[in-house]
């Protein structure tokens, strides 16, 4: 059996971490592109978002490739497909493919243990042992995706530091023990911690808000987060694989996240609106008050959980008067449309940072 | 004597304006891009020097508009700024105390809140491009009225009927059935207007404080039907400054004079109108990406490259060799 799974950020690392030391045989597919979009589209119903053409895509031409078992995350999220990763399954199977589904989402968890178990033909604790170590390199990624977001316009030595995190990368890519990952890990806060750094108020901080999927997936934002460091902004981005699954899919911790949604989302948001939308709210807010200069907010069209957060964002940009700019995206394939928002949008922060500075000499 | 050149290429038109130091607008040039860029610029400037060639001396060029990144290989620019930015900032000079710019173009339409001289919001449509130029460019070709009359055609309308303007296929296929129903010419132009004005309000202008006095520029600006449209939903005259159609041009050559300040233009002169500027394309196989490159010869020497998302081609120096 050849086991695959769709992208979504840094996800297939971890679980090709996970595969080669169960000793499975997998299949990565390409990274989304247009490819993807084209044998997604072509399965997909009409007006299906962006994500959801990716994904399938993604399956689709890990199924092509010879895969016969797809391994997917998070199945129901209510937003405008309900079933989401269902639907994915039912599109393949009607287009001909035959393939084991294997569906990790909320109430299954001890039948996708099993299968997987089956599958791998492995014990019970070695399968666990497997996929933690799987798990805790996607946190060690994520971590550094982080650190290089929030610090790299800081440091004056970028280059230095571009391969600091690059050498990294390769190394995590490499480790075998949980020891490794944390040296790994620690190195990288280590210098950050040493460092000479430019003072914090002469840069633009940008919080990135919105759908999971156009968040984590570089083709699905226009690679939105090299844009804002090449222009020297600190990104705060809060939506993560390694925030998200675990709120997900441990019972013990979904009343709590939510609770603490909640919390941050008042006074504009008092209930969960499907998909992304309560977290997209929350953080802006929780960014609001701590750090960011302006927000930025990115959905694939039609997105109606994003639909109703912005809708709330408009109001709390108009009370806390933070700028938010909502982008829309979808099949374009020239970045020039959106690079100019953001451009228009970077000019604008600079503007009013100058002006607080004056009011506040 | 010393002057200063903007260029703002958009999707239907290409301007170029020429301000001397007093910011005093020497010349001004409206033209049509007709999906040629380099061919529009290089036109244009072209009548630019002949005319004024021997008298002025450019001492800084800007570009702006969709079309800025190739405009400034062209002509050499010291200042490539997007268009929200260059329309404010020629507002604030020719319309001082404006807090509301309205813009519509081509292909895109804007709303820019300022307050004392400076943006402090602004939105821009996102995916459908309703209710811009381009549009009612096309609508007016349909209905064989010349564009520069749709307007007063509008303001000739007793009932305006009422048209879908959230999408520029729906809107279209509503004015077809409302004109196979026998509603008149008129009356289906001014529904046109206040269904754009509906659809521009509700999704560009949606939740943005818009206070008098408002601009209204952009080559639409042009529009009486769109603009007494406005005006009735706003209950305010707009103000529609004399050089409405180039304000993005006009912001250019601010932008340009500021940029030059301590160092001297790469202006390439008027003899760039005269280079033989060829565009050609390929999509890299590298990455799954499959980016499109694009690759400038200026006399069949490769100067610029561009439309790579990771660097291989476009960080490459291509005047080496």
């Amino acid at each position: 059996m050849i086991i695959s799974f769709p992208h979504m950020g840094k996800i297939h690392l971890a679980l090709e971490k996970t595969c080669q030391i169960l000793e499975l045989p997998y299949i990565v597919p390409s990274l989304p592109g247009p490819k993807t979009l084209k044998l997604g589209q072509e399965l997909a119903p009409e007006g299906s978002c962006l994500p959801f053409c990716l994904v399938l895509g993604n399956m689709r031409e890990a199924l092509e490739k010879g895969a016969d078992a797809i391994l997917m995350l998070g199945g129901s999220g209510p937003c405008r497909f309900g079933y989401f990763i269902y639907l994915a399954v039912e599109l393949l199977k009607d287009a001909g493919y035959v393939f084991e589904p294997v569906i990790i989402d909320k109430g299954y968890h001890l039948k996708n243990f099993m299968k997987l178990q089956h599958i791998s033909r492995t014990s019970l604790p070695s399968l666990v042992k497997a996929v933690f170590f799987g798990w805790e390199l996607l946190v060690s990624e994520e971590i550094i995706d982080r650190l290089e977001r929030e610090y790299a316009p800081l440091i004056i030595d970028r280059l230095c530091f571009s391969k600091l995190l690059a050498e990294a990368r390769q190394e995590l890519s490499l480790a075998r023990t949980l020891q490794e990952t944390k040296v790994i890990r620690s190195r990288v806060i280590e210098y950050i911690k040493n460092t000479k750094m430019y003072p914090m108020d002469k840069v633009l901080r940008v919080g990135l808000i919105g759908d999971i999927y156009t968040l984590l997936e570089p083709y699905a934002n226009h690679q939105v987060e090299v844009f804002l460091r090449k222009h020297n902004v600190v990104v705060y981005k809060e939506i993560s694989v390694s925030g998200w699954l675990p709120n997900l899919l441990l019972p013990w911790r979904t009343t709590s996240y939510r609770r603490e949604l909640l919390k941050k989302a008042t006074p504009y948001l008092g209930s969960s609106v499907g998909g992304f939308g309560l977290e997209t709210v929350a953080n802006a807010h929780m960014m609001r008050n701590t750090k960011a200069d302006g927000l930025i907010q990115l959905f694939p069209l039609g997105c109606m959980p994003e639909i109703v957060a912005r809708s709330a964002l408009n109001k709390m940009c108009h009370d806390e008067k933070i700028p938010v700019l909502c982008v829309t995206m979808d099949q374009h394939h020239s970045k020039t449309g959106f690079e100019t928002r953001l451009e228009a949008f970077l000019d604008m922060l600079h503007n009013r940072q100058q002006i607080s500075e004056h009011d506040t000499a | 004597m010393k002057a200063y050149l903007g260029v703002d290429v958009g999707s239907v038109s290409t301007n170029l304006v020429i301000m001397d130091e007093n910011e005093e607008i020497i010349e001004e040039m409206y033209l049509r891009t007709q999906g040629q860029p380099v061919r529009a610029v290089q036109s244009g400037l072209k009548m630019l020097g002949e005319k004024l060639g021997q008298k002025i001396t450019i001492a800084g060029v800007g570009v702006t508009g969709s079309a800025r990144s190739l405009t400034a290989v062209l002509v050499g620019a010291d200042a490539i700024k997007n268009e929200i930015t260059a329309h404010a900032v020629a507002v604030s000079k020719m319309v001082p105390g404006a807090q509301t710019i309205l813009e519509i173009g081509g292909q895109d339409s804007k709303i820019i809140i300022m307050r004392d001289g400076i943006v402090i919001d602004f939105a821009m449509n996102t995916v459908c491009a309703a209710g811009t130029g381009s549009f009612l460019d096309h609508q007016a070709d349909r209905l064989l009225i010349p564009i520069e009359k749709f307007g007063d055609l509008a303001l000739k309308a007793k009932n305006p009927v009422r048209i879908a303007g959230r999408c520029a296929v729906f809107a279209e296929s509503d004015m077809i059935h409302k004109q196979q129903l026998g509603h008149s010419t008129e009356d289906i132009v001014a529904g046109l207007c206040e269904a754009l004005v509906r659809n521009y309000l509700n999704n560009v202008g949606k939740g943005k404080e818009i206070l008098g006095p408002i601009v209204f520029q952009g080559g639409v600006a042009a529009n009486v039907g769109i603009r007494d449209a406005f005006e009735k939903a706003f209950n305010q005259e707009l103000i529609i400054p004399k050089h409405y159609n180039v304000m993005g041009a006009i912001g250019c050559c601010l932008l340009a004079r500021e940029a030059t300040r301590n160092k001297p233009t790469s202006f390439k002169g008027w003899k760039a109108a005269e280079y033989d500027f060829r565009p050609t394309s390929f999509e890299c196989k590298g990455c799954p990406n499959l980016c499109e490159i694009i690759q400038i010869h200026e006399n069949d020497v490769l100067v610029a490259r561009w439309g790579d998302r990771c660097g291989k081609w476009s960080n490459i120096s291509v005047k080496v060799g």
